[in-house]
């Protein structure tokens, strides 16, 4: 389903971190375009 | 969501085209993972950032649902969402956003 | 077509956050921000937004009286039918202002307006006697839950129809006693109420206790003896003649007076704006509010380091706590500014 697309990535630093997600789509052969960590006041 | 972040899902969507790309979030509720998801697919529910009022349409998944999840190696899943998968309300967050990305989502 | 006008402030506009919020007031023709989402829900019921008015929350707070004035000119211009303001959620100036321009707006064009926050808004008590304001959650998270209540209640009140309770229609209460006939009678609700608080289950009072806040004191003063002494009031303690014009009631300023070689305060120099106390006791001698005479007394006998050169006055009676906050914050300031080491304050 991910083949050919690109990754946004929008990770929350109470949830799971851009890195997190990261590492885990690299894995899945994706490619990741861009990628960041949010905190929610 | 972050103005900023905002921003640059909007320019990249318009560099690599809709079609093309897939948002996966890592929000830690129901509630805030579902208005990150519907800003980028129906717009800012907010008003407050570039994406009000524009809905993008984009594919959008939280990285804890099954379509996300699966598709990575088990062993590096584990390891980097392990411990955050068992604290979240999963079933909540997989319910709103899916939610979110069968009202909103055209990709 | 029901024309609606709407106010928001400098970040809902896109134009910057805390940096812009001197944005000077400007208005464009159709919706901009959350008026998009709002536009979607009146157009329905045959009304429309057709111009939005901008303006920086600083700017706003900071020219009260100009800013009315300019932004009654641009809201006048398109003879509006309702006007709405924000929602300003948890904003504190953005409540402020938009409770002050619907307010303006409603006084002046005699028109419905009306106006969304969350409870806790200064803007609230402020102005919720004044304006249908729609209770809104604490930040932005809460503006899909916002826009379907506004377009409600606008609804409603551009179109003449009848409110139900501020429960059912989702604004805040305004303090507004209706009577009616309860179907039962009082003795048995009472006895009703008091069985379900007995039981442990939830009842719904029929008279809500106000809600107070609580200070902490600070610690005691190390060295009276040194210490710099400023006298503040409450009890409306002016020189004679109120030059100032500190109004008797619902204050909306204090004033700041030289007390410099003043040794005691008499008839002919001071008196008091107090209009919630028999005034003729402290007009004889209003050192009995705001007692120079005896800190004086104090300072020439090296009891107190000194009694500072200014005393800061405002009249307490009915004045808005969120006003007497404001005071307060800008009074300390000024204490702290000038090496003040504790503060008498008196009231009433």
């Amino acid at each position: 389903m991910l083949q050919g697309k690109k990754i946004i990535a929008v990770g929350d630093r109470d949830g799971i971190p851009g890195p997190a997600i990261e590492e885990c789509l690299k894995s899945a052969g994706a490619e990741i375009i861009f990628a960041s960590t949010e905190c929610f006041v | 969501m972050d103005l900023e972040i905002q921003q640059r899902i909007k320019d990249l969507t318009e560099k690599h085209g809709a079609e093309n790309i897939v948002v996966v979030i890592g929000g830690a509720e129901a509630e805030s993972a579902g208005l990150s998801a519907e800003t980028v697919c129906a717009g800012d529910p907010t008003f407050a950032g570039p994406l009000a009022g524009i809905a993008l349409g984009l594919a959008v998944y939280h990285m804890v649902e099954p379509e996300i999840k699966d598709e990575c190696d088990a062993a590096i899943y584990d390891e980097q969402c392990g411990m955050m998968e068992m604290v979240l309300d999963v079933d909540a967050i997989i319910e709103e956003v899916s939610k979110v990305r069968k009202e909103f989502s055209k990709f | 077509m029901i024309k609606v006008v709407h106010y928001i402030n400098q970040f809902y506009a896109g134009i910057g956050g805390e940096e812009k919020a001197d944005f000077k007031p400007e208005v464009r023709e159709g919706v901009v921000g959350p008026g998009m989402g709002l536009n979607g829900l009146l157009k329905k019921e045959d009304m429309e937004i057709v111009a939005t008015v901008i303006c920086g929350d600083s700017y706003f707070n900071e020219n009260l009286e100009e800013a009315k004035v300019e932004i009654l000119d641009m809201v006048k211009k398109y003879s509006p039918d309702i006007f709405i303001a924000g929602p300003a959620f948890n904003a504190g100036r953005y409540g402020v202002a938009c409770g002050a321009i619907a307010k303006e707006v409603s006084e002046k064009l005699n028109i419905p307006v009306l106006t969304a926050m969350y409870v806790e808004n200064p803007g609230v008590d402020i102005y919720k006697k004044y304006l249908y304001i729609v209770e809104t959650r604490n930040s932005a998270v809460g503006m899909r839950d916002a826009l379907p209540k506004i377009a409600n209640l606008a609804v409603k009140l551009a179109k003449g129809l009848e409110l139900g309770t501020p429960a059912v229609e989702g604004f805040i209460e305004r303090g507004i006693r209706k009577n009616f006939f309860a179907a039962e009678r009082g003795s048995k609700r009472a006895v009703d109420m008091l069985i379900k608080k007995l039981k442990g289950e939830e009842f719904v009072t029929e008279f809500k206790m106000p809600v107070f806040d609580r200070v902490d004191p600070m610690p005691p003063v190390v060295d009276i003896t040194k210490a710099k002494i400023a006298l503040v009031t409450s009890g409306g303690t002016v020189p004679k003649g109120n030059t100032d014009h500190i109004e008797s009631s619902n204050a909306s300023k204090f004033g700041k007076y030289d007390i410099e070689g003043v040794m005691d305060l008499t008839a002919e120099t001071y008196e008091t704006a107090h209009g919630g106390y028999d005034p003729t006791y402290a007009n004889i001698d209003s050192d009995r509010v705001l007692p120079v005479d005896v800190l004086r007394k104090m300072e020439k006998e090296g009891k107190i380091g000194s009694l500072h050169r200014y005393f800061y006055t405002t009249v307490g009676n009915g004045t808005a706590v969120a006003s007497a906050k404001k005071f307060g914050e800008a009074i300390a300031k000024e204490l702290l500014a000038d090496g003040v080491t504790a503060v008498i304050l008196t009231s009433t």
